[in-house]
């Protein structure tokens, strides 16, 4: 994975778009993974699927979220993930704010964050 | 600079660097959260306002809001010394970010007018971090005085609705069987209540054993099995006018373990005939008997699927009692039962996903539910004896019966969750046994 990280940076650097760094990038999963909670989500909601695209101001605060890609038993179930999604980043942006750097900016200006109840335990 | 970016690019996938780096460095970065967590949503219920005369119905309203919504498990209530901001009245601004601060997610807020026997409850459910309301969560009930925590309980039903996306269950009513006395003499009357215990009316006296209570699909009639000519008769009882019946069909000397079909038209039952037990329907617009099973065993607890085309039963054909399927014109079934131990009174869910049912193994008995082909069991209590589940009317949560060993030994109501989470038990006056969940009320 490391090779990968440097692959990507290195042509990052060339055009001009720098990536999110791999441990930045699991920081950022940690704190939002708090604040996500799937209690009383029906079962087509944890059977779906869901990508949020989000845009961040440079302070770190979430200002835009797009569902992008989604699949699941049902558009219900769908719509509640997503809705559990945005709170989790709004919440762990809340708590104290992301663990984003400002001066990097433009590699985490758009996420895409998965979220996927599969294979999370309920009991 | 574009020429330089593609020469060097052109370089970085001569030397194999890249491959599809373009499109990966033009991409935003992709994170997979997980695995989350599983804690109650943090919720703030302010104390509704009373909008006139209401002043101590404002406040028992909201205290059963939170009560509902906190008792499911999945809401934490913020209390209000928490509080930042007051909600002064119903109409006006809410200063989202000092809720926020306190991380509500999300915000109630209500509002209850009485004018002589009638109320008004109208309340507001936003989401905090959106600054706007629920969709679909901004809704008023009037009723009379009396039926206030009907109002709170319909309050809850939305809110729970809106925030999980499953339909509520918290106005709804339980019959149960109330018992009193010792246990070698234990009398036994039928008993109404809310689903959290509150509002008890009793439906029958004393005066003879009554077992098995089953409402309606609408909620209207209660049909279940009275010792009162001494020996098991299926009775039904309009809700209404508690004016009871006792069905008249029934040519084999004991009747017991009704259900209705889900159109209310059909009870199915067990009767006892000649020394042998099948199930058998009756149309209650007439139409006769039919017999749906034909063994030597005891064929008993039949409950239909929710859309009518199939029942599950209770047989002991192989030995041992054991969970089938049939089809609801009957048949011999299928067995879906697998595991070790003893299985009995299957129920079928609501929405029709799964089949809860008490088994007993090991010395010990268990609620438990299984898909409806008797796969994915999973256990969700143990005890001395638990039995005889119910399903709230969401499919999501299980009443039964648990009872303490010994002579004393006491039976209880208590409540858990499909997922065997938050498992408590539910208040009654005394000795309480038999709980059959009603639909929603109308």
């Amino acid at each position: 994975m490391k090779g990968l990280a440097l692959k990507l940076a290195l042509v990052a650097s060339v055009i001009g778009q720098p990536v999110l760094a791999e441990l930045d990038q699991a920081a950022l999963a940690a704190k939002i993974s708090q604040f996500w909670s799937i209690a009383g989500a029906d079962a087509d909601t944890l059977a779906s699927r869901v990508v949020v695209r989000v845009t961040f101001a440079q302070d770190g605060k979430p200002t835009d979220f797009q569902l992008i890609e989604a699949a699941g038993p049902s558009q219900a179930g769908i719509d509640a993930l997503f809705a559990v999604a945005r709170r989790a980043v709004l919440r762990a942006h809340a708590d104290g704010g992301l663990p984003l750097s400002p001066a990097d900016h433009d590699s985490w200006r758009v996420i895409d964050l998965v979220f996927g109840a599969n294979g999370m335990p309920v009991s | 600079m574009v020429r330089p970016m593609k020469t060097l690019l052109a370089a970085l996938v001569a030397f194999g660097l890249v491959g599809a780096a373009p499109a990966l460095a033009q991409d935003p970065p992709r994170i997979v959260i997980g695995p989350g967590v599983i804690e109650p949503m943090p919720i703030a219920v302010p104390t509704f306002i009373d909008e006139g005369g209401a002043g101590e119905y404002a406040r028992e309203i909201s205290r059963v809001v939170i009560s509902d919504l906190e008792g499911t498990g999945f809401f934490r209530n913020i209390g209000e010394e928490a509080y930042i901001s007051r909600i002064s009245s119903f109409d006006g601004g809410i200063a989202f970010e000092d809720w926020k601060a306190i991380n509500a997610q999300v915000l109630v807020t209500g509002a209850v007018s009485v004018s002589g026997d009638r109320i008004t409850v109208k309340f507001r459910a936003y989401d905090v971090f959106n600054g706007q309301t629920l969709e679909g969560a901004a809704l008023q009930f009037a009723g009379t005085t009396q039926g206030w925590r009907r109002m709170a309980h319909k309050v809850a039903d939305v809110i729970y609705s809106k925030i999980t996306g499953e339909s509520g269950y918290f106005d709804s009513r339980v019959v149960f069987v109330s018992e009193s006395g010792p246990k070698n003499n234990r009398l036994k009357r039928l008993a109404v209540m809310d689903y959290d215990g509150a509002n008890v009316a009793y439906l029958t006296d004393s005066s003879s054993i009554v077992l098995a209570p089953r409402f309606s699909p609408q909620g209207d009639r209660i049909i279940y099995t009275s010792y009162e000519t001494g020996f098991p008769r299926i009775t039904l009882l309009d809700v209404g006018s508690l004016r009871r019946q006792t069905l008249e069909e029934q040519p084999g000397t004991m009747t017991f373990a009704p259900r209705f079909s889900p159109d209310g038209g059909t009870i199915v039952f067990s009767l006892e005939r000649g020394g042998n037990t099948d199930i058998y329907a009756l149309s209650l617009s007439g139409g006769g008997l039919r017999q749906l099973t034909n063994a030597p065993s005891i064929e008993t607890a039949p409950s239909f699927s929710p859309d009518g085309s199939q029942i599950v039963f209770e047989s002991d054909r192989t030995g041992t009692p054991q969970i089938y399927v049939m089809p609801a014109s009957g048949g011999e079934g299928t067995r879906i039962s697998g595991g070790e131990g003893r299985y009995g009174t299957p129920v079928w869910s609501p929405r029709g996903d799964y089949i809860a049912f008490t088994k007993q193994n090991a010395g010990r008995f268990h609620i438990g539910v299984m898909r409806t082909d008797g796969s994915e069991e999973r256990l969700l209590t143990a005890s001395f004896l638990d039995e005889g589940p119910t399903w709230a009317p969401n499919g999501r949560v299980l009443m039964f019966t648990r009872e303490t060993s010994g002579a004393g030994g006491q039976a209880t109501l208590w409540s858990v969750d499909i997922t065997g989470r938050n498992l408590k038990q539910i208040p009654t006056d005394g000795p309480a046994s038999d709980p059959a969940w009603s639909p929603l009320l109308p």
